[in-house]
């Protein structure tokens, strides 16, 4: 489902688009909020609460950046709300090292982060399978020549693969190309050239 | 940065790690730079891949679509309780809004410190935890544990005259459930204890309560089912009812299916209920009572639910200290006639209900170890 189609469908509320809500957001959201909390056991319930507010609430949102936003926002909120919950608790107990909730500055680093990961593996979704192999030897830290050995094709052949993959990525994933392209697009249309 | 740019700087940030990775000669730069190195030069994303894949995002939409139903009828105990504070000017305890998020049934015998207990024929003491897969050999017989679960299987023996007994005791902030060997599940709430026999021979089925117990009897027209709780004896035409003898008062029984007679052993005289009643024998005057109640109240508890229909604070905090394995300690007197309504879930942390209530009637609590002290 492409990123507007997801956008439109939770506008519309429609249950694929949950679903596919659930299949992008859930898991990073939760890694998140048990960071934020510093304790997995409500990681899994403030997730749930914010989610199923995208589905019985009058939300809309405009593309994909606003949905991103308003559901790491909403997590980190929530979360703060525990974190408050929790230390008037332990104020009661005289120990106040439980008041050090989060601030808003680095919630938003740590939401930019699980979105990094996020994007990466959707990037890597649309590779071909043998390109995967390659970036992920590469991670691992393996030499051109290493990879050749283990995928039993040439040196050329693996740099070949590099070379068409990122220039694949780089036209079709990088915001700041993409930007530029429709750029170049629109100058180069006749009517919109004056 | 700031929230909304959160996604186009991800994308760039992925993007261009990706492209480094494959050999393109780029790099980002300011506060992005750090993010793309630690993406390209170290293991962040098979570890934060690892971190991720704990959480199941297809049992979380299952599950969410499941509450939305919950949701409404949370909705309508809600309405039932505002009905009671209007009339009575009772309090009301709100659900509060975190019970949307809150973890569903299912997640048993996590507060408890001291262990349930199966006790065999020969006196022989098995710990069961919650989590346990195991299988037992009682008189060439298997008894197989599964994750809160017991299950009993076997003939019934025409010939044996001698009825095998195990008791199972359940402690203070745990539940567990047993399948008998007729099929009978019986569900036991927190500090409570069931004998059974481990074959029921002969002509009758009977077992022991001590504390609270959902029974869901295996319908058997020829072989009665009696449950005795204290001096209690409960004749069962198979059903599904929850016998309580936790009450200060009473021993309360409530059927929701079927059919069941209950009988003082001291006046001998048996009493027919029908589904939505309540029998309450008094610990007084050894009376039995019937009225009509609202049955949801009183077997909440199975679904992960605490249900308090104008209860007083002691009681509701009784129930409270069983579930969550706490001692109270009163500092004042003063709330102890305040009555409460409601419907809260059974959080994994006590201190979420006792917000609720403080947020609710202003009553302050102070957990501490195992102790919640009231203080006004």
């Amino acid at each position: 489902m492409e990123d507007s189609a997801l956008v439109e469908g939770i506008n519309r509320k429609s249950e694929a688009a949950l679903k596919r809500l659930y299949d992008r957001y859930y898991s990073p959201l939760c890694v998140y909020a048990e960071k934020l909390l510093n304790d997995n056991g409500y990681a899994e319930d403030v997730v749930q609460l914010c989610l199923i507010k995208v589905w019985d609430a009058d939300l809309t949102f405009s593309d994909i950046r606003a949905l991103s936003a308003w559901l790491y926002k909403s997590v980190y909120h929530a979360a703060v709300d525990i974190m408050r919950e929790r230390a008037a608790f332990k104020e009661l107990e005289n120990d106040r090292d439980y008041l050090a909730a989060v601030q808003e500055g680095e919630a938003v680093d740590m939401a930019l982060r699980e979105e990094v990961i996020t994007c990466f593996h959707e990037i890597l979704d649309c590779l071909s399978p043998q390109q995967r192999e390659i970036l992920l030897y590469t991670l691992k830290g393996c030499k051109v020549r290493e990879i050749a050995t283990l995928l039993h094709v040439s040196e050329n052949a693996v740099k070949m693969q590099k070379k068409r993959a990122y220039q694949y990525v780089r036209d079709h994933f990088d915001p700041d190309k993409l930007r530029f392209l429709l750029t170049i697009f629109f100058l180069s249309n006749p009517v919109t050239r004056f | 940065m700031n929230w909304e740019n959160i996604d186009t700087s991800a994308r760039r940030i992925a993007a261009r790690a990706v492209c480094r990775l494959f050999g393109e000669e780029i790099n980002v730069e300011g506060q992005e730079e750090g993010l793309f190195r630690e993406l390209t030069e170290t293991s962040l994303f098979e570890e934060e891949m690892q971190r991720r894949s704990r959480y199941n995002a297809g049992k979380a939409f299952r599950k969410a679509k499941g509450r939305r139903r919950l949701h409404l009828v949370r909705w309508y105990g809600a309405a039932a309780c505002a009905l009671v504070m209007a009339l009575g000017g009772w309090w009301l305890l709100r659900t509060g809004q975190s019970a949307d998020g809150g973890a569903l049934v299912g997640e048993y015998g996590i507060h408890g410190s001291r262990q349930i207990c199966l006790q065999l024929s020969d006196g022989k003491r098995v710990a069961l935890c919650s989590e346990d897969t195991l299988q037992l050999q009682e008189q060439d017989k298997t008894i197989e544990v599964r994750g809160g679960e017991i299950a009993y299987s076997g003939e019934r023996k025409a010939d044996s005259r001698e009825e095998v007994w195990n008791t199972l005791t359940v402690p203070k902030g745990a539940e567990f459930r047993i399948k008998l060997s007729d099929g009978t599940v019986v569900h036991l709430n927190a500090d409570s204890r069931l004998q059974y026999p481990m074959l029921f021979s002969g002509k009758e089925r009977r077992v022991r309560l001590q504390g609270e117990a959902w029974f869901e009897v295996a319908k058997s027209a020829e072989i009665p089912f009696y449950v005795m709780a204290e001096d209690l004896e409960i004749r069962v035409y198979g059903t599904s009812f929850n016998v309580n003898t936790h009450g200060m008062r009473a021993v309360q029984t409530v059927l929701t299916e079927g059919e069941v007679g209950v009988r003082s052993l001291r006046s001998g005289k048996e009493v027919r209920m029908v589904p939505g009643q309540l029998a309450e024998y008094g610990r007084s005057d050894r009376e039995l009572r019937i009225r009509e109640v609202n049955v949801r109240q009183y077997t909440a508890w199975k679904e992960g639910y605490f249900y308090f229909d104008d209860r007083s604070l002691e009681e509701m905090m009784d129930e409270l200290a069983r579930w969550y394995d706490m001692e109270i300690v009163y500092q004042s007197n003063h709330g102890k006639m305040l009555h409460f309504s409601g419907y809260v879930q059974r959080y994994k942390d006590v201190r979420r209900i006792l917000a609720t209530l403080t947020e609710a009637v202003g009553i302050r609590f102070k957990v501490t170890g195992n102790r919640i002290i009231i203080n006004n």
